[in-house]
């Protein structure tokens, strides 16, 4: 009897250790999906200097434009999503462009209300177009891979490396090209930038372009794991600011930090409290941090 | 007709109350409030559940505005000393959270079932009928709401809330505690809201989380900047423009009977991010620091 109980517990902890890498794996995930709208929210953040509330509707327009082309076109899904990504970026540069860098306000607040006002278009535009319904992508199911206690399917694996790689290029873009330096300086100053004769009005261009671009990817690989519908974006909004407030907003590099711990503390939460409140959990973690770091984790406070 | 007429009525005022307290938060003292369909939200569903209890309505109205009151202070204390994209992203984070919790708490809430059967005050009254008796009620709340509110705009403490508005720097060198005088502010502009909630409540009789979308707070802010912010008086305007515009796009299938009911939702949802947009751009009061030139974190390698 004593033997078996033991057995038993060892059991238990197995079952715990098991349920714990699956939840950091599906943590990852969540982050991954996370971090590629919060590095862009953070760049326009710190270049464009305001809240826009419509970046994670980008998302949205991303997985809405591959849609069309791989199921109501019939596209393969890998060629579709890049079209998606080129069409998100045709539709979503003009529109960030217009509604944002055209219109005569410059006040951080009209700004805020105006990109509410996007969100609200984009979103409904979507829902008139395509309707209200969950959608999918025409891929095949796939059976996950299983090592041990972890379990992914090769959507998965895609997802992991896309983001990885993605935040990759996004570092190596803003500390090693001339477009990288001339966005840090922006960030820092853009009176001092343009004086010194840097073209602000294309990287502007640039950076809005690289935003929608990592947003569209996001959405994509959000469809493919998930599915698709018009408040996709909307739904991420509270998951996506807190992960770059807590990272510092305007700060990249604290937006995939953020993104990594919202995502974490998210799955891991539900060990103990109810997955419905997971959400709950990331945004008061965020308010919480806020409180004795005003400027995020990362920051020199 | 007339019944339409009175209904329309109700609505316009029990708006207007969300938009006065809206008026108290944003356009005297400068409080960027995005999440103000919370305070709404608790009046609503703390007012339903105690006169459900068998509480009596006055008492139960009063409650519910204690709680929102006490959660705007809450919420105020903890992310008032941010700058105000925090703020807005802050309370926009709280409502939806707030939605969440009435979503899941299913043991006190029903969650999405809602809670139905609320029962409407001044019923039955001789010779008048219910749904003109209740208008009365709604009326007299805003009649107190507005002379409160404009007392309040033209006291010595209306003026200190617009100092803290235009120059929180200066007011804070003057001696003025100005966390505290934000805090008085959006307490008060949330106990209108509760108010609001509570009357909404009464009103339809019925209450679920639906209900009580970020949309709320978007319509009140359209309704703010439409009358101009910062007027009591405009608040009242710009309710009813807003009312009747909103009411009146429900007669869009009569003149468009080709479009089906929820593409016609999605393009007045449109039309609304529109007038957002447009009414933003061209209505100069809506002041707001301008873009600031350095940012509150620099990308940094």
């Amino acid at each position: 009897m004593g033997a078996r109980s033991r057995h038993q517990v060892r059991r238990a902890e197995d079952d715990l250790i098991g349920e714990l890498v699956h939840l950091t794996v599906t943590g990852l995930l969540v982050a991954s999906l996370l971090a590629l709208g919060a590095v862009g929210l953070s760049l326009t953040f710190g270049i464009a200097r305001f809240a826009n509330v419509a970046h994670p509707d980008f998302m949205m327009l991303g997985a809405y434009t591959t849609f069309a082309f791989n199921v109501l076109a019939g596209v393969p899904f890998g060629w579709a999503a890049l079209l998606g990504v080129a069409a998100a970026l045709l539709v979503g540069v003009p529109v960030a462009r217009l509604a944002y860098d055209k219109l005569p306000v410059t006040g951080t607040v009209q700004l805020l209300i105006i990109s509410i006002g996007v969100s609200f278009i984009l979103r409904h535009v979507v829902l008139f177009i395509f309707g209200g319904s969950l959608l999918q992508f025409a891929v095949p199911l796939q059976r996950p891979y299983v090592w041990g206690p972890v379990r992914l399917t090769v959507y998965q694996i895609i997802t992991l490396v896309v983001a990885a790689v993605l935040v990759l290029a996004v570092h190596l873009l803003l500390s090693r090209t001339k477009l990288g330096r001339i966005l840090r300086a922006i960030a820092d100053n853009p009176v001092l930038c343009e004086i010194a004769g840097a073209d602000v009005a294309r990287a502007q261009l640039a950076m809005w372009a690289i935003a929608i671009f990592l947003a569209a990817t996001g959405g994509i690989l959000f469809g493919l794991n998930l599915v698709i519908q018009p408040n996709m974006g909307w739904d991420l909004v509270i998951p996506i600011f807190s992960a770059a407030i807590l990272g510092g907003i305007g700060n990249p590099y604290g937006a995939m930090a953020g993104a990594l711990v919202i995502g974490l503390a998210g799955e891991w939460s539900t060990l103990i409290i109810p997955s419905a409140y997971k959400e709950a959990i990331a945004f008061s973690a965020m308010a919480l941090c806020l409180m004795f770091r005003p400027r995020g984790l990362w920051s020199a406070a | 007709m007339t019944e339409y007429l009175v209904a329309l009525a109700t609505i316009i005022g029990i708006q207007a109350l969300l938009t006065l307290g809206l008026t108290l938060h944003y356009g005297i003292t400068g409080l960027v409030n995005f999440g103000h369909v919370a305070f709404y939200a608790l009046g609503a569903y703390t007012s339903a559940l105690l006169t459900l209890a068998g509480v009596h309505f006055g008492v139960a109205m009063a409650a519910g505005v204690v709680l929102a009151v006490a959660a705007s202070l809450l919420v105020g204390t903890a992310t008032l000393r941010l700058g105000e994209d925090y703020f807005a992203i802050l309370t926009l984070g709280f409502s939806e959270l707030l939605r969440l919790l009435l979503l899941n708490a299913r043991e006190l809430t029903r969650g999405p079932l809602g809670i139905p059967g609320i029962p409407r005050p001044w019923r039955n009254l001789p010779g008048v009928p219910d749904h003109v008796a209740y208008l009365a009620l709604v009326l007299i709340a805003v009649l107190i709401a507005f002379v409160l509110s404009e007392t309040l705009a033209r006291s010595p403490l209306g003026r200190t809330l617009r100092a803290v508005r235009d120059d929180d720097q200066a007011a804070m060198a003057l001696g003025k505690n100005v966390l505290r005088f934000r805090l008085t502010a959006l307490g008060w502009g949330a106990g209108l809201a509760a108010i609001a909630g509570s009357l909404w409540a009464h009103y339809v009789t019925y209450v679920v989380p639906d209900q009580f979308t970020p949309e709320i707070t978007f319509y009140t802010w359209m309704a703010m900047i439409i009358g101009g912010p910062g007027s009591m008086r405009g608040a009242l305007w710009g309710t009813a423009i807003l009312v009747v515009v909103l009411e009146g796009t429900r007669f869009a299938k009569d003149v468009m009977p080709m479009i089906d009911a929820p593409r016609l939702a999605a393009l007045r949802q449109i039309a609304i991010g529109l007038g957002l947009i447009v009414m933003t751009v061209y209505v100069r009061k809506l002041g707001g620091r301008t873009r600031p030139r350095v940012a509150p974190a620099s990308v940094s390698t």
